[in-house]
């Protein structure tokens, strides 16, 4: 049973063109993972619950769903939101109040009390409810935040204490003040009046619960409160001043629940020492159903409004069916229990479940690799090559000279070294940037530009001083996840005449350390992004680009160049002229993973592959599923790379053709190039992951410092120049 | 569908055997001592030598389409005998003192001690003959595939090849009987002490199995070594007890994945040359060196390989004891001399390697640091 065996082709497919062709299209498993990752989507199944309690019981019960009715249940929403307010914030700090319930009948008394046998007017008798509900709050505070009392045990102990309080001032003046009517107009429009259109009590809320939002989501207090909250510890370790903090959120919630009784009391009027008894059950169930964790940080005022929305809705819903106080407390329980058994699952297993499904691989089809004779015969040039730092430089991704031949690089340490007297012997640190230092430039001023990996990009001046020209650029319209901040500044070049600044950003979606992943997943997540020192705007030039790595504004200045890494090709971006906005392709279907993309002398360019295309490598990019289930079930280092252990340079023409190649074949002393310099007749080389940066002296007639030239060349004239030379 | 199966069983079953990779550990723990004994040690420069053989102290290497024979000084080697194809996998008829040799993986030739060649009647008709065993008039056949050639052995790999097995020939009445069938590529083939027994190993399945031979009845067969960290070859008893195992190249996690993968397999060993797959090698890629693929370890950072990086190449011995347990281990590292060991043979205190990768025969002399067998019990199974 002899097999005959499959002869390798020398081409994938004659139909196949020869340019590289991507699959990616729009993944419903990146926008899961992006949305998941939203803050605001941990209270989408509340909202979700909310919307179906209203419409069942809307839909179900009779007359809940009138005119009257919805005015009096926003008149009693008003009260219990603040209630909820009250214990969201004490929750939000990691704490609990369950004596909210108690300084609310307390307040409810006193104001009425007050009132009736002192004569003092409204105004006075409210605010001086308010202090004392801010004052229980504050035995709270003091207790738990400076005492260090569990929160729990303390608010339990005075939610008995006030509570004696209400029934002892019942027992002694309760009969006297029974049946008393406060007559004045402020009082009853608190109670019954109404305000833009809505009750007093709800319009207030409303005013409250967008002052508390902003309060909470965007002032110093309510990051430190969330802060607190989510680790005491760490916010200790922070500087945060805990105690005071915890404290406050006590005040916070005594001063609502008064606030509470108090609207409580002028709708009433009725000083009943049984007001508000297991009202602390039910606002605790609203703000946990609502989707406010029980075990602190996680809170907003929109979740404990709808959660306190929800309890509402279902008890109005249930005392009109006529269902007994035992059958509503057992649904409320059951509810309870469920929003926190679901709170403690969804807090558990959602960073896991993001990181299951943030990686989606696509496909990217090659085209046929060459056969690597004529131009792109291996050869071992880049053998000769002499050393400059050996062993004193650490990956330098980019190199770069100054005026006077001196070397710049960036290293994994997040500095510039710059190497300079005789045999570049002499070895300084130029900056400190931190980061990870990526592409460089001078800049018309002699200011060295530096796009750093995770930070953005800087700008250092000639003694060293680091300053920031820009960490941010404009968001993309209608994207879920906020991509204004520049995550991954890879390669730039300066503009001679206007001197805007051009790079890229690779991905958008990885960091530094985790590279490869963007190549495993193959989707278009880089850009390109124009900065314009003179007016401080960075713009956004093209987006959506798979893994844009060197960025080359060409000779004659109309264009920007740059290398899309994995599909390995090179495009060309007008920026002037009558073509401005146009993309086409300068190189494409490279046997190997351009990086950066320098001008050479006579308007030719020089581009560095950093590594090459391997036959097995470019049928695993052409099968995402393949790659994913390697991604899941492979450690990092037996996953399948490009084969990075080779050092390859190549000479471009002015139009895009490959002229003359270096190679370091085995990658004995150059695997892994990712940037070279020409300057003054040598080859400058650079690699990520480098010891060394190196040095070849080229032949033939060659520009000084073409890097550092372009404009008013003249194309056609540069393309006699080139065949002169070669010829 | 097969991958959705896998996926639901990972779930069910969370601890079932996976087969996964062992570490070298215990007595597979990599050292230095093959390097540094490859130094003193006698190399022999050989394309490809295949199988080792020794008779009386005098030892014969197959390589290409010769037998050779080394000097009593065990520095020269001399053509033995030249035969009409490929010679392979050797062993010795104890009657006369004739050998016995694959050609081409589909004959077997027996060679008299002085040097005539004759077909052996039954040798005929194989596919892909690796390894030989000779008892009385018996002649037991290590056969690796029946699809597949010997020189296509990464197409077998390729394709999940269990099409193996080993036969029983008499050389009297050229009669062929299969004792054990759907085997992943046999390679090796060695008897224990009583003869009761064959030890062979599968290298696709990367263990080592006992054929037992009962007087009457069918032969069954048992696990001895269940899960190697490699692809064994050829298995030697040793005169003083136990075995030795010669692994070819070490298996890594991405082998283990992708074999798995039909469709990219598929697609690879269509489109792809053989030299450039991802595969177990022998050797390194020499041809165009650049499209060989590479593993996230292997990326040179500073300078240099990191020690840990997945090996694309290995040599590595293992020394089996009385009970064939592991017991012992020699290695030679990525980069190493040594390459691709596929043919290892004790020789009165010598120890003979065959590195087909590194067309190469060293001669490590009697040195006590090189074998240290433990003490009967303390070998640890692996």
């Amino acid at each position: 049973m002899p097999v005959t065996l499959p002869q390798p082709l020398g081409r994938r497919s004659s139909s196949l063109g020869s340019a590289t062709r991507t699959r990616a299209h729009w993944s419903p498993q990146i926008f899961l993972a992006d949305l998941l990752s939203k803050k605001w989507m941990e209270a989408i199944i509340p909202a979700v619950l909310l919307v179906v309690v209203a419409g069942t019981l809307a839909a179900t019960v009779p007359n809940l769903v009138t005119a009257s009715s919805i005015e009096s249940v926003s008149r009693e929403f008003g009260e219990f939101a603040l209630l909820a307010l009250a214990m969201m914030i004490v929750l939000l700090s990691g704490g609990i109040d369950i004596s909210v319930g108690s300084m609310f009948a307390l307040s409810n008394t006193v104001v009425l009390y007050l009132m009736h046998f002192t004569g003092m007017s409204p105004l006075v008798a409210v605010l001086l409810t308010l202090l004392l509900g801010a004052a229980m709050g504050a035995v709270n505070g003091v207790v738990v935040g400076y005492l260090k009392v569990t929160p729990l045990l303390t608010t339990l102990v005075t939610l008995i204490i006030y509570r004696g309080v209400v029934t002892m001032l019942d027992a002694r003046w309760g009969r006297e003040a029974g049946g008393s009517v406060v007559n004045d107009a402020s009082w009853s429009f608190l109670g019954k009046g109404s305000l833009l259109g809505m009750p007093a009590s709800f319009a207030i809320l409303v005013l409250l619960a967008i002052f508390a939002h902003v309060v909470l989501t965007r002032t110093r207090y309510g990051w430190q409160l969330t802060a607190v909250g989510g680790d005491r510890r760490s916010a200790r370790h922070s500087g945060i001043a805990v105690d005071r903090l915890r404290a406050s959120a006590y005040v916070l919630s005594g001063l609502l629940a008064s606030l509470a009784g108090v609207f409580y009391a002028s709708r009433l009027n009725s000083a009943s020492s049984r007001t508000g008894e297991g009202l602390e059950f039910l606002v605790l169930t609203a703000v946990v159903v609502g989707g406010v964790s029980l075990f602190g940080g996680r809170g907003t005022v929109p979740r404990a409004l709808i959660g306190a929305l929800i309890v509402m809705i279902l008890s109005r819903g249930l005392l009109l069916i006529n269902a007994g106080s035992e059958v509503q407390s057992s649904i409320l329980a059951v509810a309870l229990l469920t929003a926190v058994a679901f709170d403690t699952k969804f807090s558990k297993h959602r960073a896991a479940f993001i990181q299951k499904i943030y990686i989606h691989p696509s496909g990217i089809e090659y085209g046929p690799l060459p056969n690597f004779t004529g131009v792109w015969k291996p050869n071992e040039k880049l053998r000769a090559t002499e050393a400059i730092g050996l062993d004193r430089v650490e990956g330098p991704e980019d190199v770069v000279l100054d005026r006077e031949g001196r070397v710049y690089a960036g290293t994994r340490e997040g500095e510039i070294v710059r190497f300079s007297g005789s045999e570049f012997a002499e070895r300084e640190v130029f900056a400190r940037i931190g980061g990870r230092p990526l592409g460089l430039a001078f800049d018309n001023d002699e200011n060295l530009v530096v796009c750093v990996g995770g930070m953005g990009l800087y700008g250092v001046k000639p003694d060293g001083e680091v300053f920031l020209l820009t960490a941010r650029t404009r968001r993309t319209p209608f994207k879920l996840v906020d991509d204004a901040r520049l995550r991954l500044p890879d390669d730039c070049d300066v503009d001679r005449v206007d001197g805007s600044i051009y790079f890229s950003e690779a991905t958008l979606r990885f960091e530094m350390e985790t590279w490869v992943l963007d190549c495993i997943e193959g989707r278009p997540n880089g850009r390109l992004i124009r900065f314009d020192p003179s007016t401080g705007k960075t713009e956004t030039v093209l987006r959506n680009l798979i893994f844009p790595n060197g960025v080359c504004i060409s000779h004659d200045g109309q264009s920007v160049l740059f290398c899309r890494t994995w599909t390995c090709d090179v495009q060309r971006v007008w920026v002037k002229g009558p073509n401005k906005g146009r993309v086409e392709t300068f190189m494409e279907n490279l046997p190997g993973y351009p990086d950066n993309i320098n001008r050479a002398s006579n308007g030719r360019y020089w581009l560095a592959l950093t590594g090459m295309r391997t036959p097995t490598f470019d049928l695993m990019m052409s099968m995402p599923r393949v790659r994913r289930r390697m991604l899941k079930r492979l450690p990092p280092t037996e996953w399948l790379y490009p084969n990075m252990n080779n050092g390859l340079v190549c000479l471009v023409s002015h139009d895009g053709k490959p002229l003359e190649t270096y190679w370091d074949p085995s990658g004995q002393q150059h695997p892994n190039i990712t940037s070279m310099r020409e300057y003054e007749g040598h080859l400058y080389l650079g690699g990520l992951n480098n010891n060394r940066i190196g040095r070849i002296p080229l032949p033939g007639p060659s520009q000084s410092d073409p890097s550092r030239t372009h404009g008013g060349v003249d194309e056609s004239s540069v393309h006699r120049l080139e065949v002169g030379a070669d010829g | 569908m097969g991958e959705v199966l896998e996926l639901l069983k990972e779930a069910v079953f969370r601890n079932r055997s996976r087969h996964a990779v062992p570490l070298l550990d215990g007595p597979l723990a990599p050292d230095d001592r093959l390097t540094e004994a490859v130094e003193k040690a006698v190399l022999l420069e050989i394309a490809e030598p295949d199988d080792l053989l020794v008779i009386d102290g005098v030892t014969y290497i197959s390589s290409a389409n010769t037998i050779l024979r080394l000097s009593s000084t065990g520095a020269k080697t001399e053509v033995f005998a030249t035969l009409e194809g490929h010679a392979g996998g050797l062993a010795l008829d104890y009657r006369d003192g004739s050998i016995y040799a694959c050609v081409d993986g589909s004959t077997i030739q027996r060679i008299t001690p002085r040097g005539e060649t004759r077909p052996v009647p039954g040798g005929s008709g194989l596919r892909c003959a690796l390894a030989l065993e000779a008892r009385g008039r018996y002649l037991y056949v290590a056969e690796g595939s029946q699809l597949y050639r010997p020189e296509n052995w990464a197409h077998s790999w390729a394709q999940g090849d269990v099409s193996g097995r080993i036969l029983q020939i008499d050389t009297d009445s050229g009669e062929q009987r299969e004792l054990a069938t759907a085997l992943s590529y046999p390679m090796g083939l060695a008897f224990d002490n009583e003869g009761e027994s064959l030890l062979f190993t599968e290298s696709w399945a990367h263990r080592i199995r006992r054929l037992w031979l009962p007087e009457r009845g069918s032969s069954t067969v048992d696990d001895v070594v269940p899960n190697l960290p490699g692809f064994p070859a050829r298995i030697r008893r040793d005169p003083d007890g136990g075995w030795w195992v010669a692994v070819f190249a070490l298996r890594t996690h991405l082998l283990d994945f992708i074999v798995t993968q039909k469709d990219y397999m598929r697609e690879m060993t269509a489109r792809v040359d053989c030299e450039h797959w991802i595969r177990p090698r022998l050797r390194p890629v020499t041809r165009l060196p650049f499209l060989a693929p590479l593993q996230g370890g292997g990326i040179m950072v500073l300078g240099r390989k990191r020690y840990s990086a997945p090996p694309a190449t290995y040599g590595l011995v293992v020394r089996l004891d009385e009970n064939a347990r592991t017991v012992d281990s020699l290695h030679d590292h990525e980069g190493g001399r040594l390459p691709g060991i596929v043919a290892v043979t004790p020789n009165d205190g010598d120890l003979l390697l065959a590195s087909k990768g590194g067309d190469a025969v060293a001669v490590l002399t009697n040195d006590a640091r090189l074998a240290p067998i433990r003490e009967h019990g303390e070998g640890r199974d692996i």
